[in-house]
C-alpha cells in the first residue's frame, strides 16, 4: 500500500458533480433567508461549511481506508460510548436530545454515527469468506446497526435512526444475501410495521396519520405537506424566479431552507430546475455505484456502497416527502439543505469514497 | 491487470436500476404538481396570500330640492378574520357566535377557510360591533364600511329606491345614477404570510361620491303619501299613485305610490311593493284620455267649443258594435262633452279626425315612449299603430280604452295643457353636487305639442270639469282648479272589462291661470259603494291640492265660501300639515304601513332595529355573552348644532335610537343632555334646515 496519494487520481468527476449541487443548495440558502433578518447570511455560513468540507474531504480522502477499518472496533464503541452519552447530558433542542456541546461547539453524534457504522458494517462484511451471506451473518449485521439505531430512536430521532437501515440493508445486499432471505425479510417487515405503530410518540403518530390523510387538519400536521405541495405546483414548468417565489417569500414553507428546501426550489425554479438537480443527483449516485465496483477489494466495495445507500435514503425520502409521498421527517437532503453537521458528514463520507478511488489498483 | 469485481456487478446493476425508477416515479409526480395541476395549486397559493378587498365607498347624499337628507351614507363597521391568525377556530366560534346570532358551525367552518381573509358579519350596529370588540379574539378584526341610511324611511322610498350589501344602488335613482352616486371604493390588498401575519396595502384611495339635489319636495311628498295612504284606507284600493308636478318645469315635486317600502330593509316586504307603480304601471286611462280626443279635434279645426253634438241618448253603434254611454245625454256641446264625459260625444268627434290623424296626435302627446324620467324600468305603455287598429278601435281609443298610459305619461300630457301647449319631459334630479362644485342640469327639453289657442280652450273646458262637470268633488277651496276625471273599467282574467273593478283616477292643475302644480291620483281597485274617479280620486286632489298650494305660498284666487273653511279648519286642527312644526319621524311608519303588513311582519331582528339601523336594541344580555362596560343606562348626548349623520351615528354609538324631525342641524332634542336612558331608548332629535353652503340659492 502506498502512502503517497496522487491527486491527479482524485475523482474529479465526482468532485465536479457535487460542487455543482451544493452550489444549487447555496442559492437557494440564499433566497429562503436573504430576505429574512434572523438567517441574514446563512448562505455565506452554509459555504464556509462546504468549504470546511471540501478540507476534510481531503484529508479523509488521504488517509487509507484500510487503517479506519482496522481501528473499526474502537469507532464502533466510541460510537455507542457517545449516543449513550448524548442520552445522559446531551443538551436538549425541541423536545429531543440530539446534541452534544463541547465548549461553544455543539454537535450531533448521530450523524457521526452514520459514518461509523458504513465503516463497521464494511470491515465486518467485507471479511466474510463466502459469496452468499447466511443467516446468522445476517443476523449479526442488524445486531450491529440496530444497537446505535435504538439509541439514536431513543433521541428521539426516528428519522435518522431509519437512516442506519439502508447502509445495512445494501451491505446484507452486496454481500450476496440470498433473494429467498429478501423475499422473508421484506414480508415480514410488512407484518411487523403495524406493530411499529405502538412504538411511536404521540407526535411521530401524527404526522403519520397526517400523511395518511393530509386533510385531516389542514392548519395542523398535514399542513406542512400541503403548503410543500402548494409550492411545488404553484411554481409551474419554468418557476417564479430565483427570490420570488410567494409560497417560499411569504413563509408558507416550513422550515424552507434546511427540510423543505426542495419545495422552495421547485417553486422558484420550477419543473426545469427541478429536473437538473435530480439529474445531477442521479448521476452522483451512478457514480459511486461505479466507484463501488471499481473498488480493489471487497471491504472498499461495501465503503461507497453504504454512502451511496445513504445519500439514496436521503434523497428518495426528503423529496418523498416534499412532493407528500412519504411523512414528514427530520431528513434533510445533503448538499442542498442547509445543516452544518450534515454537510460536514457528507463530505467527510465523499472522502472515504474519494479514498476507495484513489487506491483502486491493488498494487499501487 | 483489473482484479475480479469487489462486488457483484449484477447487484449493484439492480441498485441502479431501483434508483433510476424511484426518480422515475418522483419525475412523473412533480410533472403531475408542476404541469398538470399548476394552475389549480397556484390558484391555491393565490388564494392563501392574497385578497383584494373593497371597502364600501361613502355614496353621496340624496338631498330634496330644499337640502333635506333624504338618503345618506353612515360609517359602520363590519367584522372580518384571517383565519391563519385564529387561533382556536371552534372555541372563536362559539363566542362569536351568540353575539353575531350565528350559526356556531358555520361560523366555525368560516373560520376555519383556507382564504387569507373571510367576512364574519358585515355592518353591524354599534354595540355589537362593541361586543365583538371586547372578545379580543386573536385573527378578528373590524373594518370601516358605510351603510346607507334613509333617515325618512319609507319617505319618497320609490324615487330614492334602496342599495344592496356592497352598498350598489339596486332601485330608483340610486340604480339609475349609481355610477355617480357610489363613489370610488378603498381599494385593500391584503398579503397573509405563513408566520400568522397580515399585511395590508392600499391601491386605490375611496372617493365620496356624487350627491344629488332631487326635484322632490320632502313636505311636498309627505303630503301626499299621507293623502294616498289616507285615501287607500277609505276606499281599500289595492295600489294608488300620486304624482305632484311643476308643469312649467317637469319637477316632479312628489311622488307617491302604495304599497309602499322602507328602503332601510327593503326585503322585509314582498318585492312587488318595490314596483314604482307610477312609471311602470300601464293602464287604460279611460275618460281622462277623452282630453286628448277633443284636442285632436280641436287641433285639427274640425269643431268648435260650442258646437252641439247630438250624444243619440247614450248610444252609438260602431261597426256593428253597440257601445253604451254611462248616462242618456242628449245634445251637449263639445264642453260640455268634456264637463259629462259622454263617451258618445267622444266617439264622434274621434271619428271625424279618423284613425291615421288620431294616432298621429297620440303620439305627439308622447303616449306610447317612455318621458325619459331619470328612474329605471319606465313603461313606454301601449299604443299601437294605426294599422293595426280594428274598425272599433277609434272608438276605443277616443274614451281611453285600447291604449294604456303610465301615471306619468299623464302627468305630462295635462301639464302641457297647464303650460300653454308646451310638453315639459318630467324630471327628478335638479343638480349634481361633486364635492365643492354644485352642477345645475340643463332644463328638461320641452316641445309645444298643441297650439296655444287649443291648449287654452282645454284649460277652460278641465276648469269646468271641476266648476261644474264631474270633477265637482274636486274644488280645492280658495284656488280655482281645472281637470278630468277618470273611471276605466279593468279588463279581468276572462279578458272582457269587468263590473267591479276600476281604476279610478283623477288629473289636474291649479291653480287655473298660471298654474303652480300638475297633481295626477290614480287608484286601483277601489272597494266600496264609490269607485268613480270624480268620487274616490277628486276630493284626495283637492286636498293635496290645497295643501301644496298653501305650502307654496301660491296666493289663493278665489274667496273661500265660510261654511266649507270652517269645516276645513276643524279637519285642520286635527290633521293638517304645518311645515317646520315638530313632528316625531313616526308619523311615516303609523300613517304609511300598510296594513296587511303589520299582521305578516313579525318583529324580526332586522325590523328592531329598523328605525334607527345601528342603535342597539338588544340590551338583554345572554348568557356567556360580555357584558358591555358601565351597565345598561347611558348619558343622552348634546346633539345640539349636529348634522343628521353626525347625530344618528353619536347615538348609534352609544346603543340609542334616535328619532329625526326636519333637516339640516339638531336644534333641539328630548331628553336633555345628560339624561341617563337605558340602551335602545328613543331620543327624539329636531333638525332644523341649515343649508349646506352649496345649497343657500332661493329655490
Amino acid at each position: 500500500m502506498a502512502g503517497r496519494v496522487r491527486y491527479r487520481e482524485l475523482d474529479w468527476f465526482l468532485l465536479g458533480v457535487v460542487l455543482l449541487v451544493a452550489s444549487l443548495g447555496l442559492l437557494e440558502v440564499y433566497s429562503t433567508t436573504a430576505t429574512h433578518p434572523r438567517f441574514a447570511n446563512m448562505h455565506l455560513r452554509q459555504l464556509a461549511w462546504v468549504g470546511l468540507g471540501l478540507l476534510v474531504m481531503f484529508i479523509v480522502a488521504r488517509l487509507d481506508y484500510h487503517s479506519l477499518l482496522d481501528q473499526a472496533p474502537l469507532i464502533y464503541l466510541a460510537t455507542l460510548g457517545g449516543l449513550v452519552a448524548v442520552l445522559f447530558f446531551g443538551r436538549q433542542m425541541f423536545g429531543a436530545r440530539r446534541w452534544l456541546e463541547f465548549g461553544g461547539l455543539t454537535f450531533q453524534v448521530s450523524e457521526v454515527a452514520k459514518w461509523s457504522i458504513i465503516i463497521v458494517l464494511a470491515k465486518y462484511l467485507g471479511e466474510l469468506r463466502s459469496e452468499t451471506l447466511t443467516p446468522k451473518d445476517l443476523a449479526k449485521v442488524a445486531v450491529l446497526a440496530g444497537v446505535p439505531a435504538a439509541l439514536i430512536a431513543a433521541q428521539p430521532d426516528l428519522g435518522t435512526a431509519l437512516t442506519l437501515a439502508p447502509i445495512a440493508a445494501s451491505g446484507a445486499f452486496l454481500s450476496g444475501l440470498r433473494w429467498k432471505h429478501i423475499a422473508v425479510l421484506a414480508l415480514a417487515g410488512l407484518l411487523v410495521l403495524p406493530a411499529g405503530w405502538f412504538l411511536l410518540r404521540p407526535y411521530q403518530r401524527e404526522r403519520v396519520v397526517a400523511f395518511l390523510n393530509p386533510g385531516h387538519s389542514p392548519q395542523g400536521s398535514g399542513y406542512q405537506t400541503l403548503q410543500s405541495k402548494i409550492a411545488v405546483g404553484s411554481g409551474g414548468f419554468w418557476g417564479k424566479g430565483m427570490g420570488k417565489g410567494s409560497q417560499n417569500q411569504l413563509g408558507f414553507i416550513p422550515v424552507r431552507h434546511a427540510e423543505f428546501i426542495v419545495a422552495a426550489y421547485a417553486e422558484e425554479q420550477g419543473f426545469a430546475g427541478v429536473l437538473l438537480a435530480l439529474s445531477l443527483y442521479l448521476i452522483l449516485l451512478l457514480r459511486l455505484l461505479h466507484i463501488a465496483e471499481t473498488a480493489a477489494d471487497r471491504p472498499g466495495a461495501l465503503l461507497v456502497a453504504g454512502v451511496f445507500s445513504l445519500l439514496a435514503f436521503h434523497l428518495l425520502v426528503n423529496v418523498g416527502m416534499v412532493i407528500g409521498w412519504m411523512p414528514v421527517t427530520g431528513i434533510p437532503l445533503p448538499l442542498l439543505s442547509y445543516g452544518g453537521s450534515a454537510t460536514l458528514s457528507t463530505f467527510m463520507m465523499l472522502g472515504l469514497v474519494m479514498s476507495v478511488r484513489l487506491r483502486r489498483f491493488v498494487n499501487l | 491487470m483489473r482484479p475480479a469485481p469487489a462486488a457483484s456487478r449484477t447487484r449493484l446493476v439492480f441498485l441502479a436500476a431501483v434508483t433510476c425508477l424511484w426518480l422515475g416515479l418522483i419525475l412523473v409526480r412533480l410533472v403531475d404538481l408542476q404541469v398538470v395541476r399548476h394552475p389549480e395549486l397556484a390558484r391555491r397559493a393565490q388564494r392563501q396570500q392574497q385578497r383584494t378587498l373593497e371597502i364600501t365607498p361613502q355614496r353621496g347624499v340624496l338631498y330634496d330640492r330644499n337640502g333635506r337628507e333624504l338618503a345618506v351614507s353612515i360609517g359602520v363597521d363590519s367584522v372580518f378574520a384571517v383565519p391563519s391568525e385564529v387561533t382556536d377556530p371552534a372555541l372563536a366560534a362559539r363566542l362569536l357566535a351568540p353575539v353575531l346570532n350565528l350559526e356556531p358551525t358555520v361560523l366555525e367552518d368560516r373560520l376555519r377557510s383556507e382564504r387569507s381573509f373571510v367576512w364574519v358579519q358585515r355592518k353591524l350596529d354599534a354595540a355589537t360591533a362593541a361586543r365583538v370588540r371586547a372578545l379580543n379574539l386573536a385573527g378578528i378584526y373590524s373594518q370601516r364600511e358605510h351603510k346607507r341610511f334613509y333617515p325618512k324611511r319609507q319617505l319618497a322610498a320609490h324615487v330614492l329606491g334602496f342599495v344592496g350589501l356592497d352598498e350598489q344602488g339596486l332601485g330608483g335613482i340610486e340604480y339609475s345614477l349609481d355610477e355617480l352616486i357610489r363613489g370610488r371604493p378603498r381599494r385593500l390588498i391584503i398579503t397573509a404570510d405563513g408566520r400568522r401575519r397580515r399585511f395590508e396595502r392600499s391601491d386605490q384611495v375611496a372617493r365620496e361620491g356624487s350627491s344629488v339635489v332631487l326635484t322632490l319636495d320632502e313636505n311636498i311628498q309627505y303630503i301626499a303619501e299621507r293623502e294616498l295612504a289616507a285615501v287607500i284606507a277609505r276606499t281599500r284600493a289595492a295600489s294608488g299613485t300620486l304624482i305632484v308636478a311643476d308643469p312649467r318645469t317637469g319637477e316632479i315635486l312628489a311622488l307617491a305610490n302604495y304599497p309602499s317600502f322602507n328602503p332601510n330593509e327593503p326585503t322585509a316586504l314582498p318585492a312587488d311593493w318595490r314596483i314604482n307603480r307610477a312609471i311602470t304601471l300601464a293602464y287604460e286611462p279611460g275618460s281622462t284620455f277623452k282630453v286628448v280626443t277633443v284636442a285632436a279635434a280641436l287641433a285639427e279645426g274640425l269643431t268648435r267649443p260650442q258646437e252641439v253634438v247630438d250624444c243619440q241618448q247614450g248610444s252609438i253603434v260602431l261597426a256593428g258594435h253597440r257601445i253604451r254611454d254611462h248616462k242618456p245625454f242628449g245634445p251637449l256641446s263639445v264642453r260640455q262633452v268634456i264637463y259629462e264625459s259622454s263617451d258618445v260625444g267622444a266617439i264622434k268627434l274621434a271619428l271625424r279626425v279618423g284613425d291615421d290623424k288620431m294616432s298621429e296626435h297620440i303620439r305627439r302627446w308622447r303616449f306610447g315612449r317612455p318621458t325619459g324620467v331619470e328612474l329605471p324600468a319606465e313603461s313606454p305603455g301601449l299604443l299601437r299603430p294605426a294599422s293595426r287598429w280594428s274598425r272599433i278601435s277609434i272608438g276605443a281609443i277616443a274614451m281611453g280604452q285600447e291604449v294604456a298610459v303610465t301615471p306619468l305619461q299623464l302627468t305630462a300630457a295635462i301639464s302641457a295643457i297647464a303650460n300653454g301647449g308646451v310638453w315639459v319631459q318630467p324630471r327628478v334630479v335638479r343638480e349634481i353636487l361633486r364635492g365643492n362644485q354644485r352642477e345645475s342640469l340643463p332644463s328638461s327639453p320641452s316641445e309645444r305639442i298643441i297650439p296655444v289657442g287649443v291648449a287654452e280652450e282645454l284649460r277652460r273646458m278641465l276648469a269646468g270639469v271641476v266648476a261644474q262637470g264631474t270633477g265637482r268633488e274636486a274644488q280645492p277651496a280658495g284656488y280655482s282648479a281645472a281637470g278630468k276625471t277618470g273611471t276605466a273599467e279593468k279588463i279581468d282574467a276572462s279578458g272582457t272589462y269587468s263590473r267591479t273593478d276600476f281604476i279610478a283616477s283623477f288629473v289636474g292643475f291649479a291653480p287655473i291661470h298660471d298654474p303652480a302644480v300638475t297633481v295626477v291620483v290614480v287608484l286601483d281597485s277601489p272597494r266600496g259603494p264609490l269607485y268613480h274617479g270624480g268620487e274616490v280620486a277628486a276630493p284626495v286632489f283637492r286636498a293635496v291640492t290645497e295643501r301644496v298650494l298653501a305650502y307654496l305660498n301660491v296666493p289663493r284666487d278665489l274667496p273661500v265660501a265660510p261654511d266649507r273653511s270652517r269645516l276645513r279648519a276643524e279637519r285642520a286642527a286635527v290633521q293638517d300639515f304645518q311645515p317646520g312644526r315638530f313632528e316625531p319621524a313616526s308619523w311615516l311608519e303609523e300613517d304609511m304601513k300598510p296594513v296587511p303588513a303589520l299582521a305578516r311582519r313579525a318583529a324580526s331582528r332586522e325590523e328592531e332595529s329598523a328605525a334607527a339601523t345601528f342603535a342597539s336594541h338588544r340590551t338583554s344580555l345572554r348568557a356567556g355573552s360580555i357584558v358591555l362596560m358601565n351597565g345598561d343606562s347611558v348619558a343622552v348626548p348634546d346633539l345640539a348644532g349636529l348634522s343628521l349623520r353626525e347625530a344618528v351615528e353619536r347615538c348609534a354609538r352609544l346603543g340609542l335610537e334616535p328619532v329625526l324631525a326636519g333637516s339640516g342641524v339638531a336644534v333641539a332634542q328630548s331628553p336633555a343632555p345628560g339624561t341617563r336612558l337605558p340602551r335602545g331608548s328613543r331620543v327624539w332629535v329636531e333638525f332644523r334646515a341649515a343649508l349646506p353652503a352649496a345649497l343657500t340659492r332661493p329655490m
